[in-house]
């Protein structure tokens, strides 16, 4: 083993090292405790034995020091003392001491301990070891987790065209839940929204989600009758179908399934719903002009093994909007530990329920975001909205701040998309306006806030007449690219090949300040490429 | 002898306890050697200081160098000296710090005596 003794008397430390090293240990010795503790922080030694008395640093202290820092392995400590009394091993193994010797030390005694010292540091390796099989196995699980959940359990927002108008969006947290939701629509006018989430988290909480989806699916796809295709099974009917296909199972393994199944006919001017315990549903009604949350009364999916399902009904009239979402919306905490709370979605919802799907979605993530400080919740962020008949009152102006890190390219891509959608650009002026986005945004991150890790990037995106101006506010080292743009081939990277696909990408583009000396790059995509 | 008549801890002790050093070193002559090398280095200084905190009464250099020369004594199996060394580190006899000059050399006879080369 590794030693190192740390002992101010050459007379002791010439015995126990010479002892040692006689039976093939490895002996470091230093004469005081402020050396040893040098020594330990860089060697890694396996043991050190420390007298109780030393200038300086003395034993106690040392081994205090050992046990405040952070090492790759264990350290096991032996203090090496004249002192005998209860009160004296009881401050020793308060320190932080494994085992003690006593001076003046005996040759077996001292062999003994350091057995049982190579004992258990050989189990502590076979934990760590052991640990860190296991930690590597759940990230691996977690990154299957997270695929899962990508793939199977969250689904597009339908685009085709319907009597409809969808909203959908999911944050995952740092582990995997299981929430899901999916959209079928049997004609534009009749649409079946249901959202979930199963009980736990990691890679078991998305084996039941997906279990869950399927069954609903496999339940629409069982009940449907192919002859009339008016005729669609119930709400109630497929959950019911999921449930008795699922309950055993599910008790069987200790799992549940909350659930909303939404089902909105803008021919029959109803919207039928079955409630499994699922956060509740928001309903703003156009026709009364009010907000309420749909309560049903049942159960979850195999929460019991035997239950009714009840669907209930509301009317639907165009303008009408539904909120379905997760717990992580409404549990969100704030650093205080105050939730995001029922309230304060509803109140977000009743005051910008005519604006669109999309943007009410991007309120919801900005108040969650805003209230939670930084973006790092125990749960994953999933809310879906649909609202009945067309869009009420269109944006002039949509804002969004993300975190400066280039992980957020994605959701900053998908913001830019959502906003660009509304403003008369097809799709291929979409995706330059994303590029150019995407490139300024990594510049931002890249060199202007590289050492400001905590700023935010702040997007305006404004509806105009003929296409969209999206303005970038960050901090940092302002950015004023040279006149005209000129590539560099060589070294592409610093020779201004982002800056040439932004100007390349964009009608027009602005490098400039605001008041307050933030640096803001302002682009604008027009639907004409001539206006 | 104590005031009472009772022996104390430096009474029954030994000078020099040779078996000591054979438990330590093990047939190992070249340890046996660097180990009584060094106390013969070390002892008469610490022996020095400790008369010298003695003098000006200051009872904390002499627990601190007394503790210190105590481990070195019993490692090598100078018990007697040990114990000296102890009541003085206890305070708890002012004879002692007057018989370290004799029982070192005590010691360092019987080492000549019993040990070769050193």
């Amino acid at each position: 083993m590794k030693i190192l003794i740390a002992d101010d008397d050459g007379v002791t430390t010439i015995s126990l090292a010479g002892m040692l090293e006689a039976a093939g240990h490895q002996v470091t010795t230093v004469d005081n405790g402020l050396t040893a503790s040098e020594l330990i922080a860089s060697d890694g030694f396996q043991v050190v034995i420390a007298d109780w008395v030393m200038p300086g640093l003395d034993g106690l202290d040392l081994c205090r020091f050992i046990r405040s820092h952070e090492s790759d392995s264990y350290v096991y400590v032996m203090l090496l003392t004249g002192r005998s009394l209860a009160d004296d091993r009881v401050s020793g193994l308060q320190a932080g001491a494994d085992d003690f010797l006593t001076k003046p030390f005996d040759r077996a005694e001292i062999f003994a301990r350091l057995g049982v010292a190579e004992r258990i540091l050989k189990m502590e390796r076979a934990l760590r070891e052991a640990n860190r099989t296991i930690e590597r196995t759940r990230k691996y699980e977690i990154e299957i987790g997270a695929h899962i959940q990508r793939a199977l359990l969250m689904a597009q927002p339908p685009r085709e065209p319907s009597a409809f108008t969808f909203a959908a969006m999911n944050i995952p947290s740092s582990q995997i839940d299981g929430d899901f939701f999916d959209f079928f629509i049997h004609e534009e006018e009749i649409v079946d929204v249901f959202i979930g989430d199963a009980m736990g988290k990691g890679v078991p909480a998305a084996l039941v989600a997906a279990g869950a989806k399927s069954y609903l699916i496999r339940g629409f796809t069982k009940l449907f009758d192919g002859r009339n295709k008016r005729a669609l099974p119930s709400p109630v009917s497929i959950v019911q179908h999921a449930h008795d296909g699922l309950a055993k199972e599910f008790i069987a393994i200790g799992s549940f399934v909350t659930l909303c199944y939404l089902r909105l006919d803008a021919i029959a001017g109803e919207a039928t719903f079955v409630d499994c315990g699922h956060t509740k549903t928001i309903h703003w009604d156009n026709s009364a002009q009010q907000i309420s949350t749909l309560r049903g009364g049942n159960f979850p999916i195999g929460f019991v093994d035997h239950e009714t399902y009840q669907e209930l009904k509301v009317s639907l009239v165009p303008g009408d909007l539904f909120c379905m979402y997760s717990d992580g919306v409404t549990e969100a905490s704030s650093t205080s530990g105050e939730l995001f709370g029922i309230e304060r979605l509803l109140g977000l919802i009743e005051r910008h329920h005519d604006e669109e799907p999309a943007h009410i979605l991007y309120r919801i993530r900005e108040a969650v975001r805003e209230h939670t400080t930084e973006w790092a919740m125990d749960d994953d962020f999933t809310c879906v909205l649909i609202r009945a008949g067309a869009v009420i009152k269109p944006w002039s102006k949509l804002e969004a701040e993300f975190p400066n890190s280039l992980s957020y390219l994605g959701s900053i891509r998908r913001f830019v998309e959502v906003a660009a959608e509304d403003c008369r650009l097809d799709r291929r002026q979409i995706e330059e306006l994303q590029i150019a986005a995407h490139e300024a945004t990594t510049n931002a991150i890249v060199h202007g806030q590289r050492n400001l890790p905590e700023e935010q990037l702040r997007f305006v995106a404004e509806r105009l007449e003929d296409g969209m101006r999206l303005t970038l506010v960050y901090r940092g080292v302002p950015f004023e690219p040279t006149n005209p743009i000129e590539i560099d081939l060589e070294n592409p990277k610093e020779g201004g090949l982002g800056l040439f696909i932004i100007e390349k990408s964009l009608n027009e583009v602005q490098y400039d300040r605001t008041s307050d000396g933030q640096n803001r790059v302002t682009m604008t995509k027009r639907s004409r490429p001539d206006s | 002898m104590s005031v009472e008549g009772q022996p104390t801890l430096s009474d029954v002790a030994v000078t020099y306890d040779r078996s000591r050093l054979d438990d330590i070193c093990a047939g190992n002559e070249e340890l046996r050697k660097r180990i009584l090398d060094e106390f013969v280095r070390s002892s008469p200084d610490q022996v020095r200081q400790l008369r010298e905190k003695l003098s000006i009464n200051d009872q904390s250099a002499v627990s601190h160098i007394a503790h210190g020369l105590k481990g070195s004594s019993r490692a090598i199996g100078a018990n007697l000296l040990g114990n000296l060394c102890e009541e003085l580190e206890r305070g708890s006899s002012t004879q002692a710090g007057d018989r370290l000059e004799g029982e070192l050399q005590r010691i360092f006879e019987a080492i000549k005596a019993h040990e070769k080369g050193v």
